[in-house]
């Protein structure tokens, strides 16, 4: 899951920006309104953090810019001054939920997890695909309650899969969702990391539909015909 | 600061009498006593002018008794009866006309006397003065005021003529009533007199008027000022008279003067709260460890951000609730707060039903009906299980927002504590508990209050009530 911060204050961004890549996903920062805008319109992002007072476009413009433009992430505002006014904005804009400055980023994840979880038509934190779990808010995945040890990038492929679950995810959509903006992208290590995860979970959990991409199953409904 | 705005006389202000009422006792005293000379005046040239006439025919008289007297060889006056003064009432007792020869010494002492028939035979009373008076200078006539026989005030004429062949001369003597020239002064006066007092009242209700349209721009100013209080108005506009005109001048200054000082101030609240928030969050997420420094940062912080959030909200609205003339409509800041609400809480699908009183206008700023209203319905639509109702009413003396919910409510005795500062009755919903105590601190900064209830559709009623701008 692949996230956007816009934020000016660099500390707030660097506190933030390591925060949710703990929490297992990857972050790009925008410290202004245009770069915001621009990684926003051309970027596919799980979701958005966006601060409303930010220099060289205003935070509800940014918001409206990119709804006009059919951009539809769930979106995160924080307000400082805390004037509702500039919430009703906020929301009339097209934002999903608020966070007042100061807050704990706990909270902040907390209000992210549940607004993706959403976006992806999740009741609960837990995902689940048979036996198959994951909680995005440990960011901890396991098998009949083994846990299994995942490295950052397997984690943000599976918990990708596990949200679009059923669904076949092309690679190139993979690919945008698990890595950051500087990453150096190279589609072949996505194949390393399904290859790396299948061993960790079991081959006959993650399809590959030749020439459109992965899908996750659950082994015990669907078989894989080979 | 806690002085509700608008409750009465401002401080330092006493009345000192009323100019109007300056004006008129001034004026009534002037024109009574300009009326009262000019009465006095008139009604004195009114009784010498009869006076006069009185004289003149007195001097008739003495000329027609002075061609009757003559003398004889030895000096002795002799009297031509034919010349005699001819009107009948001196032949008639008491009729008002008298004349008479006075005899006189050279010390002018009378020592005889010829009398008209109308005298019936008793002696005309006369000061000795005068007559020495007259008789000192011959030909010349004195008119003084003397009593008739029938105790009647009389006007007297005397003149002295020198007879040949004697040196004291004979005093002539003419008087005539005065009774009806009296009453005749006497009519006149009471006439001048109602005259007068017609003419005074006419002053009086003339004052009135002038004073009424002359005072009539103050009024004005003043209706004005009230305007700009309630906010219907920006400023004392229109024109004024000359002398009003730097009053009204001054006083738009202080308006303008009053109106920048608040915003600046605000300005400078809102930046500063901006200005310390981020550092704020930060520094309380940067203080994640478990060692004794971040402990202590972390809970200093904590009292950071609860006091910077509490006295920047007050400060903020006690500047805004000074402000002359706010007023904000109520109906559509609720409406987007309740667009919002809905939105935000769209797992729980919760129906926000806004009924709201288009008269309704709030007297005070916009952000402060928004932290009211804002605080009350985010709590309603975190309890609530599906329905929150907001009804806006206006009264007479204010306006009237009630929030429903069908959530749990609040039990009556945790109704008092969930209003005082910084407290939180359910720790596990999140908030820093100063939505509910901010919400009463603000109320009654412009004199409302906010009373918990319980509420018809299960939960929990807030009844908040506000002062009303004028319509």
């Amino acid at each position: 899951m692949r996230v956007l911060v816009v934020e000016d204050d660099p500390d707030l961004g660097r506190q933030l920006t390591e925060a949710l890549t703990q929490a297992g996903y990857a972050v790009d920062l925008a410290p202004d309104g245009e770069e915001g805008h621009f990684l926003g319109d051309t970027e596919p992002y799980d979701a958005a953090v966006l601060d409303l007072g930010l220099p060289k476009l205003d935070g509800v413009r940014v918001l409206e810019k990119w709804r006009n433009a059919g951009k539809d992430m769930p979106v995160l505002i924080l307000t400082a001054r805390d004037r509702w006014s500039e919430k009703v904005a906020g929301f009339d804009a097209g934002a999903d939920d608020y966070l007042t400055k100061p807050f704990v980023t706990e909270e902040l994840l907390a209000r992210l997890r549940a607004l993706m979880r959403r976006a992806a038509g999740h009741a609960s934190a837990a995902l689940e695909c048979g036996d198959l779990l994951v909680d995005t808010r440990a960011a901890r995945a396991s098998i009949n309650g083994e846990p299994i040890k995942l490295t950052a990038h397997e984690y943000r492929v599976l918990s990708y899969l596990m949200h679009h679950q059923g669904r076949v995810v092309p690679r190139t959509e993979l690919v945008e969702h698990i890595y950051d903006q500087d990453f150096d992208r190279d589609s072949n290590t996505i194949e390393v990391f399904v290859g790396r995860l299948r061993r960790k979970i079991g081959s006959n959990r993650i399809l590959t539909e030749r020439g459109l991409g992965y899908r996750l199953i659950d082994p015990k409904v669907e078989k894989i015909v080979e | 600061m806690s002085k509700a705005p608008g409750a009465g006389e401002t401080e330092g202000t006493r009345t000192r009498g009323s100019i109007a009422r300056r004006m008129l006792v001034a004026a009534a005293i002037w024109s009574a006593v300009v009326l009262l000379i000019a009465g006095w005046s008139l009604q004195a040239f009114y009784r010498a002018e009869t006076d006069q006439q009185l004289d003149a025919s007195n001097s008739d008289t003495l000329r027609t008794l002075a061609n009757a007297v003559d003398s004889d060889d030895v000096g002795e006056p002799r009297f031509d009866d034919q010349k005699l003064p001819k009107d009948e009432k001196f032949g008639m007792t008491f009729s008002g006309r008298y004349w008479a020869f006075l005899d006189v010494d050279s010390q002018a002492q009378v020592v005889r006397i010829r009398q008209s028939p109308s005298f019936f035979e008793v002696r005309p009373e006369l000061a000795g003065s005068a007559v020495a008076n007259a008789a000192a200078h011959p030909g010349e006539t004195i008119q003084i005021d003397g009593v008739a026989p029938n105790e009647r005030l009389v006007r007297i004429g005397l003149q002295a003529v020198k007879l040949a062949g004697r040196s004291p001369p004979i005093v002539l003597y003419s008087s005539i009533d005065r009774t009806a020239a009296d009453e005749a002064v006497g009519r006149f006066t009471l006439r001048l007199g109602i005259a007068l007092g017609v003419l005074a009242l006419g002053i009086v209700i003339g004052v009135v008027v002038l004073i009424r349209y002359g005072l009539r721009p103050l009024h004005e100013i003043l209706d004005k000022l009230g305007d700009v209080r309630a906010g219907r108005r920006d400023t004392l506009d229109g024109e004024y008279p000359s002398e009003l005109s730097p009053l009204v001048k001054e006083i738009n200054t202080l308006i303008v003067q009053n109106r920048k000082v608040v915003e600046r101030a605000r300005t400078h609240v809102g930046n500063l709260a901006h200005a310390l928030k981020t550092p704020l969050a930060v520094l309380k997420n940067e203080a994640k460890g478990a060692d004794r420094v971040s402990e202590v940062v972390r809970r200093q912080t904590e009292a950071m951000i609860s006091n910077v959030n509490h006295y920047l909200k007050r400060a903020q609205a006690a500047a805004q609730a000074e402000v002359l003339g706010a007023r904000t409509e109520v109906k559509e800041p609720i409406e987007g707060i309740a667009r919002m609400l809905e939105r935000l809480h769209r797992d729980k699908r919760i129906a926000i039903d806004v009924h709201a009183d288009s008269k309704a206008v709030f007297r005070g700023e916009r952000g402060d009906l928004d932290e009211l209203v804002g605080n009350l319905l985010e709590n309603a639509a975190k309890w609530c299980k599906s329905r929150v109702n907001v009804t806006v009413t206006r009264s007479d003396d204010g306006i009237r927002v009630i929030v429903d919910d069908d959530g749990p409510g609040l039990p009556a005795e945790h109704r008092a504590k969930a209003l005082e500062r910084g407290k939180r009755l359910d720790e596990s919903e999140p908030g820093t508990g100063l939505g509910l105590s901010i919400v009463t601190e603000l109320a009654d900064i412009y004199g409302g209050r906010l009373h918990l209830e319980d509420s018809p559709i299960g939960g929990l009623r807030a009844r908040l009530e506000l002062p009303a701008a004028p319509l």
